[in-house]
């Protein structure tokens, strides 16, 4: 059963590619309010751990590749200073990856995690891509494979973000980077349950981008939670319209003289429970149901400002679809990286 | 819905098969224009894109696995997925060794006769023949292993069955010189004249493949470049596909004739007189409508899943049809599709 009150983030991506790197450069800019959304640890210490962390990345020095097993970290996501949603940012080893399951209980828990996921971030490293490095290519494959193995008969509406980190190491964005993510790219557009975008990333001296891959992840997970919750609110208030409607029924049934006599009837020759009490039964349970819709919409109305806000902020993102040939993607990717001046820019400097 | 089927690759030793496997699987698991593959056990990708990767980035001998032995016989069970999340069928894919094919059933060996009813079972057949029976001229030798599939298929195995099958013509670029016509005239003429009979009902694929066209002048160090790997699969679960349609259309069938059969037996019971229908009538009325009640609903969900399985078998073959103009001629990965003998 998908949890409806928390989210889940999972990130994919093999070891050197920039994960915690990432992680913690993209909380320390999330720190401060960017278009009204902004994050917090749960954990106190965590928040230490990746403020030094990112401190250390605006420096100039990256985190050493993560050795221990997995870690689960909490967030509130806010907007506008106020607590929209919490979720859950899962960090794999990048070594799960190529683990069997006989070896290591990563591998499996990758899995089932993703299974469970809400949205999902792939690391791909743009300069190794740029080289066409035999192993960055093949962990594509190794992705695909693991994400066709978890997504199997899915059941509700998910992100998947392929992240470039990196890219401040390569110039510009040829189409033919794309190839080896091809084969990807076109599964995720043909799947209307999927909203998948290509978002290019820079941890170090000068970030860029680093807020979107998150924000793009939850942003699938908190439509669907909002859309589930509408639903749920509809179909409570139609269960106490209904119930209501019996209710009234039986009321007519039991007035005046003949209802009487009727209720008489039934309880002590039929032994059947009579109309009024049926009546007074159904006011309960529609009372019971708009209680319900009321806890639903208290859940509802403060998602939904935060997931209009997503929507409006990543209207530019590059979104993976059909027909969208490699170029029209690698210029989005220039556009969204250097901006499209910067664009037209940097093609006549190459 | 999905069922399970079994896919047998038959081939003499040395013919490519578990190359072919291995790039076909490295290929797909990539995905393809939507369609992708995925082992059922994680682990067994890690095994063969491992084996894989042997091949692409390692040059000499050594980049080759070696030839398939009795006991490395392996049986691998894939998912065939369409938009990552649908699963269209899963298959087992068997991995046995060449010389089983031309060994009798009694010569000790446990693989031959486990391959003879593994072919029995199978839903899709894939032959290997390397280019090079082509391009040296089909000498005795290469002709007595063709004969030996050609027998399994026809009276062995297959049992009058009309098995689709894929031709799978492996080191393609060991024949690239010849015209393709000429190749496909010898499989159509010289090595399996009666599957192309015509009304013999044999859904056949011919298909060139090759792992890189540098190979025929350096195999152990040449560019690994795979074309046309992924077709034949979608062939075998194409035509699995087409099966499934016509098994569920007769399905439909005949839960239409009940339905008619049904509402018939309610009009006959309206129909009767009311001193009949008075003391012997409304119950079998009641029972006969609620009938045709269920009737429609069965109907109702064998359309439905017929509906399923003609859109799949449909994306699937739109998939085998060429996409353009170019396609058509003479382009490295073009395959032939016949059926009935004639080519479509």
């Amino acid at each position: 059963m998908h949890n409806l009150e928390k989210l889940k983030i999972v990130e994919l991506g093999n070891t050197g590619v920039g994960k915690t790197t990432y992680m913690a450069s993209m909380y320390g800019a999330l720190k401060k309010e960017i278009k009204g959304f902004s994050l917090e640890a749960i954990d106190s210490s965590v928040d230490r751990e990746l403020c030094r962390l990112e401190e250390e990345i605006k420096s100039g020095s990256y985190p050493p590749p993560t050795s221990e097993s997995y870690k689960s970290y909490n967030f509130y996501l806010r907007h506008k200073g106020e607590r929209a949603l919490s979720f859950d940012w899962y960090d794999y080893r990048g070594a799960a990856l190529r683990e069997r399951r006989l070896q290591s209980s990563d591998a499996e828990s990758l899995q089932s995690d993703l299974r469970q996921a809400d949205g999902i971030i792939v690391f791909c490293d743009c300069y190794s891509l740029s080289i066409r490095e035999r192993k960055c290519i093949s962990d594509i494959g190794r992705i695909t494979n693991l994400l066709s193995d978890s997504l199997l008969e899915l059941d509700r509406s998910i992100s998947l973000a392929i992240m470039f980190t990196k890219v401040d190491l390569v110039n510009t964005f040829r189409p033919d980077l794309l190839d080896p993510l091809k084969g990807l790219m076109d599964c995720v557009a043909l799947n209307p349950k999927v909203s998948g975008a290509l978002i290019p990333v820079s941890c170090g001296r000068k970030m860029i981008n680093v807020q979107l891959p998150l924000l793009f992840a939850l942003q699938a997970g908190v439509r669907f939670k909002v859309s589930s919750l509408q639903s749920a609110i509809e179909s409570h208030n139609q269960l106490a319209e209904d119930y209501s409607s019996k209710a009234q029924d039986y009321r007519v049934k039991s007035s005046g003289l003949g209802g009487w006599v009727r209720d008489a009837w039934k309880e002590h020759v039929e032994g059947s429970i009579p109309y009024s009490r049926l009546a007074d039964y159904r006011y309960s349970d529609a009372q019971r149901e708009r209680e319900r819709a009321q806890e639903k919409l208290k859940a509802y109305e403060p998602l939904v400002g935060p997931a209009d806000a997503l929507d409006r902020y990543l209207k530019s993102t590059p979104r993976i679809q059909s027909e969208k040939t490699l170029k029209e993607y690698t210029r989005q990717l220039s556009d969204i990286r250097y901006g499209v001046l910067g664009r037209l820019l940097s093609r006549l400097i190459s | 819905m999905t069922k399970k089927i079994k896919i047998t690759m038959l081939g003499a030793s040395q013919t490519g098969k578990t190359c072919y496997m291995l790039a076909m699987y490295s290929i797909m698991s990539f995905g393809v224009n939507g369609f992708s593959l995925s082992t059922t056990d994680p682990d067994d990708h890690l095994d063969l894109t491992e084996q894989w990767e042997n091949i692409v980035s390692t040059e000499g001998k050594e980049r080759w696995p070696p030839p398939t032995k009795e006991e490395t016989n392996r049986t691998y069970s894939f998912n065939f997925n369409y938009a990552l999340t649908t699963r269209l069928m899963e298959f087992d894919w068997f991995d046995y060794r060449g010389a089983a094919l031309t060994e009798k059933g009694s010569t000790g060996s446990e693989d031959v006769p486990m391959l003879r009813s593994r072919i029995k079972d199978s839903s899709c057949l894939f032959l290997c023949i390397p280019g090079t029976v082509f391009a040296d001229g089909i000498s005795p030798i290469n002709a007595v292993k063709v004969t030996a599939m050609r027998n399994l298929i026809q009276q062995d195995a297959t049992e009058g069955k009309r098995l689709p099958i894929v031709i799978l013509i492996t080191k393609f670029d060991e024949c690239k010189h010849l015209k393709r016509e000429e190749i496909v005239d010898a499989i159509k003429i010289n090595l399996f004249a009666d599957l192309f009979i015509e009304g013999a009902g044999w859904p056949v694929m011919i298909c060139p493949v090759s792992l890189g066209n540098d190979l025929k002048d350096d195999m152990d160090h040449g560019l690994i470049e795979p074309t046309g790997v992924h077709l034949p699969l979608i062939f075998a679960i194409q035509t699995s596909y087409m099966n499934m349609l016509t098994l569920k259309q007769s399905e439909e069938e005949s839960a239409q004739s009940i339905l008619e059969e049904r509402k018939r037996a309610v009009t006959e019971l309206e129909g009767r007189n009311w001193f009949v229908k008075l003391f012997d009538g409304q119950e079998k009325i009641k029972d006969a409508n609620s009938s045709v009640k269920s009737g429609e609903k069965d109907a109702a969900k064998i359309e439905r899943q017929r509906k399923e399985i003609e859109k799949k078998a449909e994306l699937l073959g739109r998939e085998l049809r060429p996409k353009d103009k170019e396609d058509k001629e003479d382009k490295e990965d073009k395959v032939y599709i016949f059926f009935d003998g004639c080519e479509i």
